[in-house]
């Protein structure tokens, strides 16, 4: 009963001005109130995919594999924490839009010697690229309080390629790395579906708070990245004062390009225009992931490169 | 701040878990160890940041090998570990003590067939729980 209330209450929290500003984006509001499936990720430093599904097999556990990363699960049972495996690490509870940015530098993370994930807590991208890469990942995040679960996540899968670091991105110096993943603080809007109160906070102001900080820290990974490097660009919001206009910035202040993504589910591209403003055209290889398309909350990603 | 260890504390590092849990020096060869406070040894990279306040995976507190160290090492473990059944490791990762009759002293590898727990102290028959508490819990399925 108390379920069904609190469904209720999270339909009828999406605010009316929300639903009118992002209508050219978004067809199926419902879906923002409606829950995530469960999806995790086998953690291949630990375990494989085979012992994985063997070992869910003997719990009567349903889980599927999903098309477009061969380590990702979604399971409709609400116990996946409740499992050894997940306890040893062996899985990482992760959100299917949230292990997107990792795939997009599949073959550039093989070469890399030094990769920068440069706002990492709670560390389910860190230690998705720990498995991905031989290289030496920076761990960085300016909230002191965020480092602890960063910490544990990684001891718990056993990232041992990671080294953690609490510097506000905007004041490190002296590092090049060949790959920055810039998982940028935004609004948020595109985790309703987990967070709903989300609504509760949301407003235009907020929006413009993070697009203004952003700018700042795209152009300074920008700075730091090494000469031919690659800089990944991720949000999990819908406004394009914080996606493609935070690209558009760059693209006018340096001599960024942009690279297209490839990955094997639906993605729309990067928007033109939005309220009068107009960007770049090569914005089109930016990516947005909008939930109703695959069954998941809302994400951008743009990859860079440094020329 | 983290520093590394000099090449004569290090080895001594690699002598005791090779001679106290057969845990071949070799496996370690592309990391580094690094010191922080209150005697915490931590295994990472080769090279670090002067910023570095942690480095990948906290191995030892003074000579208590932790629990993730083990959940990541263990598969190379030949001595100094016991093998709990289906109950006894439940209650283990609950949290709770365990009466046991072993010969084994000190702290050791926890087992579930071949799976690794983590690290328990034992003395005089009674298998201390070393678990940290953030990682205590109730397992359905095991």
């Amino acid at each position: 009963m108390i379920h069904i209330e609190k469904y209720i209450i999270k339909k009828m929290d999406i605010p009316n001005n929300f639903k009118e500003r992002y209508s050219s984006i978004i067809s199926d509001f419902n879906i923002l109130s409606e829950p995530l499936p469960k999806s995790f990720r086998v953690n291949t430093i630990k375990t494989t995919i085979k012992e994985i599904k063997e070992r869910f097999k003997k719990y009567n556990i349903n889980i599927k594999r999903l098309d477009f990363y061969k380590e990702a699960f979604i399971s409709e049972s609400p116990e996946i924490g409740k499992t050894l495996e997940h306890f040893l690490g062996y899985i990482y509870s992760q959100e299917i839009t949230s292990m997107l940015p990792p795939l997009t530098i599949l073959t550039e993370l093989k070469e890399a010697n030094l990769i920068l994930d440069a706002c990492a807590a709670p560390g389910s991208k860190t230690t998705q690229l720990a498995t991905l890469t031989n290289g030496t990942i920076i761990a960085n995040d300016l909230d002191y309080q965020r480092i602890k679960a960063l910490k544990h996540n990684i001891e718990k899968t056993g990232a041992i390629n990671t080294i953690i670091t609490n510097q506000d991105l905007r004041r490190i110096k002296d590092i090049e790395p060949d790959i920055i993943l810039l998982d940028a603080p935004c609004s948020a809007e595109g985790t309703t579906r987990k967070n709903p109160e989300v609504f509760n906070y949301w407003s235009i102001k907020d929006i413009l708070k993070h697009s203004n900080l952003q700018k700042q820290l795209i152009l300074k990974s920008y700075e730091l990245l090494k000469p031919k490097g690659i800089l990944i660009y991720s949000t999990c919001t819908f406004a394009p004062e914080e996606n493609e206009e935070v690209i558009n910035y760059l693209l006018n202040k340096t001599n960024a390009k942009l690279e297209k993504i490839n990955l094997n589910l639906k993605t729309r591209e990067g928007i033109l225009n939005f309220n009068n403003k107009e960007y770049n055209k090569e914005i089109k290889k930016c990516i947005r992931i909008i939930p109703e398309d695959n069954n998941s909350g809302g994400f951008f990603i743009a990859k860079i490169k440094k020329c | 701040m983290l520093e590394k260890i000099q090449r004569k504390q290090k080895k001594a590092i690699f002598n005791y878990l090779e001679n106290r849990y057969g845990i071949p020096q070799e496996i370690f060869k592309k990391y580094e160890l690094y010191s922080g406070s209150e005697e915490k040894i931590s295994l990472g990279p080769k090279n670090i940041l002067k910023f570095t306040i942690n480095t990948g995976l906290l191995i030892l507190r003074k000579e208590k090998p932790t629990t993730s160290f083990f959940q990541t090492f263990g598969k190379y473990v030949s001595k100094n570990y016991i093998i709990l059944d289906k109950e006894q490791t439940l209650d283990y990762i609950r949290g709770k003590d365990l009466e046991i009759n072993s010969e084994l002293q000190g702290f050791i590898l926890i087992k579930y067939e071949n799976f690794n727990i983590g690290c328990g102290f034992i003395k005089n028959n009674l298998l201390k729980n070393q678990l940290p508490k953030t990682r205590q819990t109730e397992l359905k399925f095991i």
